[in-house]
């Protein structure tokens, strides 16, 4: 680790708890964004995930060595954490530091994007491929919650209530029942990034997610796992990563859900 | 004076599941409503009251419901029946506006009350937000509300429930409709609240000039607020009249059994008066009259043919009329018990 780098990594530091002091103070005079503040976890989440994007953003700046490089597949294997190598290396005697740090750009993208199926034909082979594999096979469960909160939305006294003043479907659907459906809806997105960035761990340290030597959290625990006895930082800190973000979206998913919610309101 | 609203031979029938058959909610219900009058329907849960009104509007849900061909809800000389989805949603709100029971649940709770307020101002007269807005306020003033400018941002959460039968009533009235269908809107409130309600109705009839459809279980409303009512049991008119001739001389042994289940404050009465047995299932609604099994004078003709609605004569008002043999043989009226 050079002078450089924990001098960008303080600085993305200072940025995501910035964006989140910014952000609360808003809540000090809109109502709906002291709703969203509620909850401490909403906050940390949102640090949080404010931070991991920086760091994908300026991974070049945060990584001391390239992290596809084998150091020296000799001398620097499986080395335990130190004042050069901040989290160790692995057993390929590639820095474990750089590969989380750009592991972070694939993960948190295939996370943001295997969510939005919608980007699905955006180019790049296997990153693409991946994406629409995780999209086409997440939205089932999402579907089902939707079709289910749209069915009791429409017996609603409400919805009936405003087709006796004329209402037409379309106004009915968008004004009366999407708003009341979006808190589920919105919920269970923040829960699916979650959940895709799980599927992609578990799809990569299968082997057949994102093609090595490119780093992803996932594969990089597959790579550390032969030796994750005798050197567990190579395994932990991507885990760690992972156990973060999810944690996280589950937190900005109850500040996103308590905000959309008028009712929620103390 | 012209009919306003005139139903003839209204039937709503819901086909039920597995197989129970067809449930005649509304069978062959016909009335007028004439412009500036307070028409009361009343009648006790089950009897097609609900049912009637939605029909009006053609917002019964389809399925399972449907309203049978041959009915005719005819409004400014237009079948609603018959009209097209876009023009009887032109109707709706703005000719024909309706209140509904539940104030806690007829509010969208996403949206402050102001935005729903203005909503039927958007889609009638396309006003501008900015116009919408304005009405809005000036519709919460009408209706009595306090502070109007403060409360225009409120939401439905934020109100009591006499507030936010006042919201409905706004809402319902910011197109000034010359028809205001009114169900049961003062049954979840407290009895002030009622009162304060009705009151309010009153004067916005009087202001504005609009007939209302009052449907309500509660003859003291119906006492206090209908020029005229039509009463209903098990899908059918069992009597019409005016207010006066309906609590002077009620007809229909139905009627008469509701009049004396009202508890009253200037009788000592050991046990309130019931009416015995309950409102049949509408899938199997007994053959003949439909009462006789919870009438006191039925005799064999009742079991084997349905009465139709005949002119009571009685207390030479025109336009009474119940649907009872009794009014051909009133002989077999026996003395009270």
């Amino acid at each position: 680790m050079t002078l450089g780098n924990w001098f960008a990594l303080l600085v993305a530091l200072v940025v995501a708890a910035e964006v989140v002091r910014a952000l609360r103070h808003r809540a000090v005079r809109q109502e709906r964004w002291r709703r969203f503040f509620r909850l401490r976890t909403t906050s940390w989440g949102l640090g949080i995930l404010t931070f991991l994007l920086a760091v994908a953003l300026a991974a070049p700046l945060l990584a001391p060595f390239d992290p596809n490089r084998q150091l020296d597949i000799v001398h620097l294997t499986n080395r335990p954490p130190s004042s050069t190598f901040l989290l160790g290396t692995d057993p390929l005697s590639r820095d474990v530091w750089s590969r989380l740090v750009y592991g972070t750009r694939v993960s948190l993208g295939i996370g943001a994007l295997g969510a939005l199926v919608a980007v699905a034909l955006g180019d790049g082979l296997p990153f693409a491929a991946l994406v629409v594999a995780i999209g086409l096979t997440s939205w089932f469960g999402t579907s089902r919650l939707v079709r289910a909160e749209v069915l009791s939305l429409r017996q609603r006294d409400f919805v009936v209530a405003a087709r006796a003043l004329g209402a037409g479907s379309s106004r009915v659907i968008v004004r009366h029942v999407l708003p009341n459906a979006a808190a589920p809806i919105i919920v269970s997105a923040a829960l699916g990034v979650g959940n895709v960035l799980l599927l992609e761990a578990a799809l990569s340290f299968l082997g057949i997610g994102v093609p090595p030597p490119d780093a992803s959290w996932g594969n990089m625990i597959a790579d550390g796992m032969p030796s994750i006895y005798t050197a567990p930082w190579s395994t932990f800190f991507p885990g760690l990563a992972i156990s973060l973000v999810v944690m996280s979206l589950n937190g900005v998913a109850d500040g996103v859900r308590d905000a959309l919610d008028p009712r929620e309101a103390p | 004076m012209s009919v306003l609203l005139r139903v003839r031979d209204l039937k709503t029938y819901f086909v039920t599941e597995h197989g129970k058959g067809t449930a005649r909610a509304v069978d062959e219900v016909s009335f007028d409503l004439y412009p500036g009058e307070t028409l009361g329907i009343v009648g006790e849960s089950g009897c097609g009251k609900t049912v009637t009104s939605l029909s009006i509007l053609r917002l019964v849900p389809e399925p399972p419901g449907h309203i049978l061909p041959g009915s005719l809800v005819e409004f400014d000389g237009r079948n609603l029946l018959a009209l097209s989805a876009p023009e009887l949603r032109a109707v709706r709100g703005n000719q024909i506006a309706m209140i509904f029971q539940e104030p806690m649940t007829s509010l969208n709770p996403v949206f402050t009350v102001g935005d729903q307020i203005a909503e039927a101002a958007i889609i009638h007269q396309h006003l501008s937000r900015r116009a919408a807005r304005a009405r809005a306020i000036e519709m919460l003033r009408l209706v009595g509300i306090p502070d109007p400018d403060e409360r225009v941002d409120h939401y439905p959460h934020q109100l009591s429930g006499g507030m936010r039968q006042r919201v409905m009533i706004a809402m319902a009235l910011i197109c000034h409709p010359k028809v205001l269908i009114a169900d049961e809107p003062t049954t979840a409130l407290d009895v002030t609240i009622q009162a304060q309600i009705l009151e309010l109705l009153d004067r916005l009839q009087q202001e504005l000039g609009m007939a209302v459809l009052l449907i309500t279980h509660d003859l003291g409303v119906v006492a206090g607020h209908a020029d005229r009512v039509v009463v209903m049991y098990a899908g059918r008119v069992v009597e019409t009249a005016t207010t006066e001739a309906l609590f002077e001389h009620p007809t229909h042994p139905y009627t008469e059994g509701l009049l004396a289940a009202v508890p009253r404050i200037d009788a000592r009465r050991a046990r309130l008066q019931a009416i015995p047995g309950q409102v049949p299932a509408a899938t199997a609604w007994p053959p003949g009259c439909r009462f006789h099994p919870r009438c006191p004078y039925a005799w064999d003709k009742c079991v084997a043919q349905e009465p139709p609605l005949l002119e009571t004569g009685e207390g030479n008002a025109a336009g009474h009329t119940a649907r009872c043999w009794l009014v051909t043989e009133p002989e077999r009226r026996a003395p009270k018990r």
